[in-house]
């Protein structure tokens, strides 16, 4: 949040001026007659910069070395390998935190607010992965993000799900990444980290509900696999556009499709285009007929989205703690003044007039409402724009990885029985 | 030579796409770098702000918060009669359990010289509830605080418990300042 | 088919997850626990409304940014300090003088046209008609005024950091130091764990210093000499709680004493040998943080009562001088 969040040089100076204030007092210390020496108070200083940019090295080196194995070696040995990497080092000694996932929300907020100091570490791995996806495709989700790490070891027995199934569940993200980016810009909160699932296990230490949202996740990821990367996770999606157009990816064969249909079950996350099938060999005009009338409502499922999205901003708004006490104290002073919270308490305590309040949360109430307009028509754009994407066939006659959704963790590349030509 | 020009075109455009989405990344890292800070910022909270509302204890993400009673030595009466080691109503002034403030008796009074006491806290069985710094502050002079311990703290993106304050006591600040005691300055006595 | 259930449940399980990540983020339960382990200082605070035997009548509001300390003369005239001076109130409550001091002073007391103001570690000497006469030398470097109390022939000075109170002559020569610690005379010395250190004269003349850390009230001769003390250290109305109380006192003309204390933010009013007798006032607010900002070095509560036996409380939190009369 923005209070909670931002001027960090702020704060300093404040602090500085405090202190200076405080410094005139001294406290009459006893005059001990005994030898006695007074402990050394304890302020054990917090990890080095020089660690936090060595992550950054790590993350580099990391990437480097996967897409190395994914394009070059095509090994998924060597995949799962790094995954075991990245699950020590990012998720258990880092204790997943900074991520590239959580990152997308300081990058919102630094946006949104130009006195919040970005550290570059969340710059870095903000970019860095976005950068190698543009030139390889997701190598990142592969076997580096910690997150996704976890998931991949408990891919057990992945069972196929329908692609209506996989196309409406893949709308949760968005849904999440909307939401991310606005409590992000309304300073509010980062809602990604506070529901991260399984930054608690990293930790060995959570809230039980955390811990059972990470387990059940984990349980379901037997089945259906990988679950928050492809039902929950907001950076996906970015990721998910950005390889779409991707320079090199990983392909299933190295040489010359066969279509020998091994490799058609191997994928656990139902990324693999199958050859179209002759008999849907449909009339051009018609597809066209179709996919121009989705296009066209679109415009109007962005606004129908926006207005919707803006009769919610009330209770979106009510996240923001400031509006929530602004909320509360009105309702106490409607009610008789019995049981009060310890915001109210805390908020009186501190002589700030209540005016001052109500004005700084009607502000933020006003931001959510435009933000509610943009939350609805880019949901409402997505809504259109998946129905009119469905309304297209590609012809196929090969098996090629869905560059969008493929996570290029290599399971495909064993199951294909092409040789690699030799140059 | 039609499938040939159809695949061209996709090729181009998604060429387009990409110098494009370079492009923005660029732009996105050139901006952000020029109002990031270097270095590093860490979580604290501000004591002179605290009411030891106790959600230190239950709010953070670890299972034993990360915020600790930190003890301002220089700041101390060492006082027989310590408003954050007893409990207000105690009949005799020792160690007795029952007399203790401390729910989890982290506090250590161990005897200087007639008359002072010097108490130190037991790091690990600290709960940062507050209650001591309470008593502290009301009687005494306030020489107990409740600080982050960064050997602890996790360093979330978003602190848990900055959410849950309600003093708005919490903010990042700079790694080599991580440390914000009131009504004391290293040095300057 | 077994296969269709699997799915089945597991997405049910994801939306489960779904469902509960997004009440928790839309509905704030998290409020409304209490604390487990909360100090309830106001319980502590509550007092009984039969003890309390003074009402507020009046206050005074100077205006000041920071109030320090308070003072009053024989003819009733009330002066406040803070910020860089110190103001004078007549009797019926009108401003009747500034006087501008060099900076702020802790303490000030009044005897005749001459005002004594402690400021740091040593007396600074004022008169209300001319302004700033001298400044009396410190006792050593450190030091710390909290308290001076006059009469016509001694001026006696509390340093809380050196924990000693001086006896100096009306014109700055110092004559005795009181409370040096020596084991071979038996003197533990006061001790002081805050800068609270208050010193008073009673109307014929016996001086009384507070021993805060001890929670009592002591009795010297001028010379220094241990007479007699009385105080105990207790939650309860009869005693002083916490580390270091009283932090002030004053002693009303017919030799009764009112005492102030942190903590517990209570006035109390003990008889001749110090029995308690009744409370004042009890400023706690539970509304304001006041104790928790006013602990560090801030100069709380300080005392005075005129020649009729009016006690007058300076009360730092809302920056007022409230007045007392007995019920």
């Amino acid at each position: 949040m923005k209070k909670h969040l931002s001027i960090v040089l702020l704060t300093l100076l404040l602090s500085v001026q405090v202190l200076n204030i405080f410094a005139q007092q001294r406290f009459p210390k006893p005059e001990f007659e005994t030898k006695y020496v007074q402990p050394v108070m304890q302020t054990p200083s917090p990890r080095s910069v020089f660690m936090e940019y060595f992550d950054v090295v790590a993350l580099i080196g990391s990437l480097s070395l996967i897409t190395w194995l994914i394009l070059k070696k095509r090994s998924r040995q060597g995949v799962f390998w790094m995954t075991i990497f990245s699950l020590v080092y990012f998720g258990f000694y880092r204790k997943g935190c900074i991520c590239a996932v959580g990152s997308l929300q300081n990058v919102t907020m630094a946006l949104f607010y130009p006195d919040y100091h970005i550290p570059i570490t969340a710059i870095a791995f903000f970019i860095i992965p976005l950068v190698f996806t543009l030139f390889y495709g997701r190598t990142f989700c592969a076997g580096i993000c910690p997150l996704g790490a976890i998931q991949d070891i408990f891919v057990l027995r992945p069972l196929p799900l329908k692609s209506w199934v996989q196309k409406v569940l893949g709308l949760i993200p968005f849904i999440y990444l909307g939401l991310a980016v606005l409590y992000s810009a309304t300073g509010t909160d980062y809602i990604v980290c506070r529901y991260d699932p399984f930054v608690g296990i990293f930790r060995h230490n959570a809230t039980f509900m955390m811990f059972a949202i990470g387990g059940i996740l984990l349980l379901i990821g037997v089945f259906i696999a990988r679950p928050y990367c492809r039902f929950l996770c907001p950076y996906g999606i970015l990721l998910n556009l950005v390889s779409r157009v991707s320079k090199n990816h990983l392909s299933i064969a190295p040489g010359k499709c066969i279509e020998c249909r091994l490799c058609e079950n191997s994928c656990p996350f139902g990324a693999i285009n199958m050859p179209t099938p002759t008999k849907n060999n449909e009339k051009r005009n018609i597809m066209v007929k179709r996919f121009a009338f989705y296009f066209l409502i679109t415009p109007f499922l962005v606004v129908l989205g926006g207005w919707t999205g803006s009769r919610f901003h009330e209770n979106l708004a009510n996240v923001n703690p400031k509006v929530k006490l602004a909320n509360e104290l009105l309702i106490s002073n409607v009610k008789e003044p019995g049981k009060v919270s310890l915001e109210i308490t805390t908020f009186k305590s501190t002589g700030k007039p209540i005016d001052k309040l109500y004005t700084e949360a009607a502000a933020i109430v006003q931001k959510f409402y435009i933000g509610g307009w943009i939350l609805g028509g880019f949901l409402g754009l997505v809504f259109g724009l998946t129905l009119a994407s469905l309304s297209i066939i590609q012809y196929r006659t090969d098996y090629t990885t869905n560059k969008g959704s493929c996570y290029s963790c290599a399971r495909c590349v064993d199951f294909c029985p092409v040789k690699a030509e030799v140059k | 030579m039609e499938d040939k020009k159809k695949y061209n075109r996709r090729d181009f455009i998604n060429s387009s796409f990409r110098v494009g989405i370079a492009l923005g990344l660029t732009g996105i890292g050139v901006a952000l770098t020029r109002r990031a800070i270097a270095g590093k910022s860490v979580w604290q909270l501000d004591p002179s702000k605290c009411v030891q509302c106790g959600r230190c204890a239950t709010s953070c993400v670890l299972e034993t918060s990360a915020v600790k009673c930190t003890h301002v030595y220089d700041m101390c009466g060492y006082c027989d009669l310590c408003g954050g080691y007893l409990r207000p109503d105690t009949k005799d002034l020792n160690t007795a359990a029952e007399n203790q403030l401390c729910p989890t008796s982290a506090i250590v009074r161990k005897f200087v010289e007639e008359p002072f006491f010097e108490y130190q806290i037991i790091e690990e069985l600290c709960i940062g509830c507050g209650k001591c710094v309470k008593g502290c502050g009301a009687f005494g002079n306030g020489s107990l605080q409740l600080q982050i311990n960064h050997k602890l703290c996790v360093n979330c993106n978003q602190c848990a418990i900055a959410r849950a304050c309600p003093a708005d006591a919490f903010s990042r600040v700079s790694a080599s300042e991580a440390y914000l005691f009131k009504g004391f300055v290293k040095g300057k006595k | 088919m077994k296969q269709k259930l699997i799915i089945g449940l597991s997405l049910l399980f994801l939306l489960v997850v779904i469902f509960l990540i997004g009440r928790d983020l839309f509905t704030n339960r998290e409020n409304n626990q209490g604390n487990p382990t909360e100090y309830n200082l106001e319980k502590l605070r509550k007092i009984d409304s039969s003890l309390i035997c003074y009402r507020e009548v009046r206050h005074i509001n100077p205006s000041l940014g920071v109030v320090h300390a308070l003072a009053i003369d024989s003819s009733s005239n009330i002066y406040i300090a803070g910020d860089n001076e110190v103001q004078v109130f007549n009797k019926s409550l009108q401003k009747v003088n500034t006087l501008k001091l060099d900076s702020s002073a802790n303490c000030i007391a009044i005897s005749g046209d001459i005002l004594y103001a402690g400021i740091g570690n040593h007396v600074e000497v004022y008169s209300t008609k001319s302004g700033k006469q001298t400044n009396w030398k410190s006792y050593n470097s450190k030091g710390y005024i909290t308290s001076i109390a006059v009469n016509e022939t001694n001026v006696y000075v509390a340093d809380a950091e050196n924990r000693l109170v001086f006896r100096y002559d009306p014109d700055g020569k110092l004559i005795t130091v009181i409370g040096k610690k020596d084991k071979s005379k038996g003197i533990d010395g006061f001790i002081v764990p805050s800068l609270y250190f208050d010193v008073a004269l009673s109307p014929d003349n016996e001086l009384w210093i507070v021993n805060p850390g001890k929670h009592e009230l002591i009795n010297f001769t001028e010379n220094g000499g241990f007479r007699t003390s009385w105080g105990v250290a207790s939650m309860q109305p009869n005693g002083f709680a916490g580390c270091c109380n009283p932090i002030h006192f004053c002693i009303l003309p017919n030799g009764k004493f009112v005492t102030s204390e942190k903590g517990l933010d209570r006035i109390k009013l003990h008889d001749q040998s110090g029995k308690f007798e009744c409370i004042v006032a009890s400023l706690s607010d539970p509304n304001t943080q006041a104790l928790n900002n006013c602990s560090i070095g801030a100069r709380i509560h300080d005392l005075a009562a005129d020649s009729k036996g009016i006690i007058y409380v300076l009360d730092a939190s809302s920056k007022l001088v409230r007045i007392f009369e007995k019920k």
